[in-house]
């Protein structure tokens, strides 16, 4: 049984890992790009923040994913361990596999099917209304974070120049880029913290407070020791925001997630950055995604769920056949 | 960028990919626009005008094209928001591909304008340097497609080849010089082959130049 708690904890903390190592330069990349902060400030501040958020917010979706989706604490406590586990190996699995193979997956979708695989494979209650709106969250987020990200960069560009003088127009949005990009840190820190732990938690190895701090360390663990490569290469070579645009989309996909937060909704905060990013290019009339990009990217958002799922399914099933649940 | 699975560094990676596919179909392209320069020196050695018309029309229509393949991918690498990681090298690359098409089309503008018939030993030198320039092309199209399979090792192997017939190429055009000043031409005959010669050899250094580009990508991935 230690052991076993051993393993869910070490998983869940590499799922948080790898969290903090991809996505952390959704937040502040574009800051370090235009030179606004050196990528020491930023990690530091991405840290803070997307700490923060874990800590403050984060457990909303902890409940949803490691009690709401499939109810871990009703279970045999032996089977909800193994179900922990082997959700969280999965999701991790399927998180490698796909760095590997450079595909743009998301961590909460692939936690999700993971933890919905895992309860089929041992008769748990699934509870598929709860999956039929975190789904319906899934399409909603990127279309919402566009239509936001779109709303909001007619409002700014209309109104930034005639309300702040030229004089101070560089520095106000400097600041401004600075505290949309903490904010995008602190509403990831909020949803994403739970697809590391949200298991941990749900079975009941740790408080929900306990398992967030492990989380919250584990995402800025990865942050400091790999995302400051990704950082500087989205600030720098990728993403070419004008400085209000970045604004918009940062401060849209923030306000995006954070309302899914609140909710307990896992969503995906790079599906709603991209989201933010393309409503905010469709003003400028900038065509952000061609359509065979578009493709592959959505096959890869559709299918993490479903391998995940039968990931953890078949393990789950397989480790019945050798041990009792 | 290996370890890429970041959405916004996937787009760009992608946007790459794209941009590599359409080097793909360019380079497919400039071969054809090579293949139908070939057809004209071989009408041109044979005397057979009427083919060397065709073959040079060919040649100046596979040369359009090969433009308008350039234009998309140089708007592709400077529009947009997210934007390819290496795009200064990649622009660099398409001018370079383009280049290759534009010195077969100059090779051939001057192949029409020669209406004398040349020396035996001058019309077997531009053959050969012909045979180089198609030889140098095919082995550009394997490099390009094997760097979009992320095979590395043999995209560099293919370049390195690239480099050889280009040293090849430029003792072929010594001796193809030495043949025509050895052949006592008429003053434009002589004046339009050599000109030829340094198109020919020029078309070799494009080529080159290109595989050049393919090995700062292909390092650049590693």
């Amino acid at each position: 049984m230690p052991l076993l708690v051993i393993f869910t904890v070490l998983m869940g903390i590499a799922v948080g890992w790898s969290i903090g190592a991809n996505d952390a330069a959704n937040s502040l990349g574009t800051a370090v790009g235009s030179k606004v902060l050196t990528l020491k400030q930023a990690i530091i501040l991405i840290a803070v923040f997307g700490f923060l958020g874990a800590y403050l917010q984060g457990s909303h979706v902890v409940k949803t994913i490691g009690k709401s989706i499939v109810p871990l604490d009703e279970l045999d406590k032996t089977t909800a361990l193994y179900l922990a586990l082997v959700s969280a190996f999965s999701a991790c699995v399927w998180v490698v596999l796909a760095t590997y193979w450079k595909m743009p997956i998301s961590t909460s979708h692939s936690i999700v099917g993971a933890v919905a695989g895992s309860g089929l494979a041992v008769g748990a209650p699934v509870k598929w209304k709860v999956l039929g709106d975190i789904f319906i969250c899934w399409i909603a987020t990127p279309v919402g974070a566009a239509i936001i990200g779109f709303i909001f960069y007619i409002i700014f560009k209309n109104i930034f120049f005639r309300i702040v003088s030229r004089k101070y127009a560089d520095s106000i949005l400097t600041a401004l880029i600075v505290i949309s990009g903490c904010y995008v840190a602190y509403s990831w820190g909020a949803n994403d913290v739970a697809n590391s732990v949200g298991v941990i938690s749900g079975v009941g190895i740790l408080s929900v407070n306990a398992s967030i701090m492990i989380g919250g360390v584990a995402i800025v663990i990865g942050i400091v020791t790999w995302g400051y490569k990704v950082i500087g290469t989205i600030g720098s070579e990728i993403t070419h925001l004008l400085p209000l645009m970045a604004f918009s989309a940062q401060t849209a996909s923030a306000i995006n997630v954070h309302v899914y937060s609140i909710m307990g909704i896992p969503v995906s905060t790079s599906h709603s950055i991209v989201g933010a990013i393309v409503g905010v290019g469709l003003v400028r009339g900038v065509k952000v995604l061609n359509f065979a990009i578009m493709k592959d990217m959505v096959l890869c958002w559709l299918a993490t769920p479903f391998i995940s799922g039968v990931v953890s399914f078949l393990i789950l099933k397989a480790l019945r056949l050798f041990i009792k649940m | 960028m290996k370890e890429m699975r970041n959405i916004l560094g996937w787009l760009g990676m992608a946007e790459e990919l794209s941009i590599l596919k359409d080097a793909k179909k360019h380079v497919e392209e400039t071969c054809k626009t090579v293949c139908s320069f070939s057809e004209a020196v071989n009408a041109f050695i044979q005397g057979d005008l009427n083919a060397k018309t065709i073959a040079i029309e060919n040649v100046r229509k596979g040369e359009h094209e090969a433009d308008l393949l350039r234009s998309k991918m140089v708007a592709e690498l400077s529009e947009g928001l997210l934007l390819p990681p290496d795009r200064e090298d990649l622009l660099h690359f398409a001018n370079t591909l383009d280049k290759i098409a534009d010195w077969t089309n100059g090779a051939v503008r001057i192949l029409g304008f020669i209406e004398e018939k040349l020396p035996e030993s001058i019309l077997k030198n531009i053959s050969t340097a012909t045979e180089m320039i198609v030889s140098s092309i095919t082995k550009l199209r394997e490099a390009i497609q094997l760097f979009t399979k992320n095979e590395l090792k043999k995209a560099l192997l293919a370049c390195e080849e690239i480099g050889r017939i280009e040293h090849e190429a430029d003792d072929q055009k010594k001796t193809l010089i030495e043949s025509i000043i050895h052949a006592k031409l008429e003053p434009t005959s002589l004046l339009l082959s050599f000109q030829l010669a340094e198109y020919l050899e020029g078309v070799t250094d494009k080529i080159e130049d290109a595989a050049d580009f393919i090995k700062i990508l292909a390092i650049k991935s590693k």
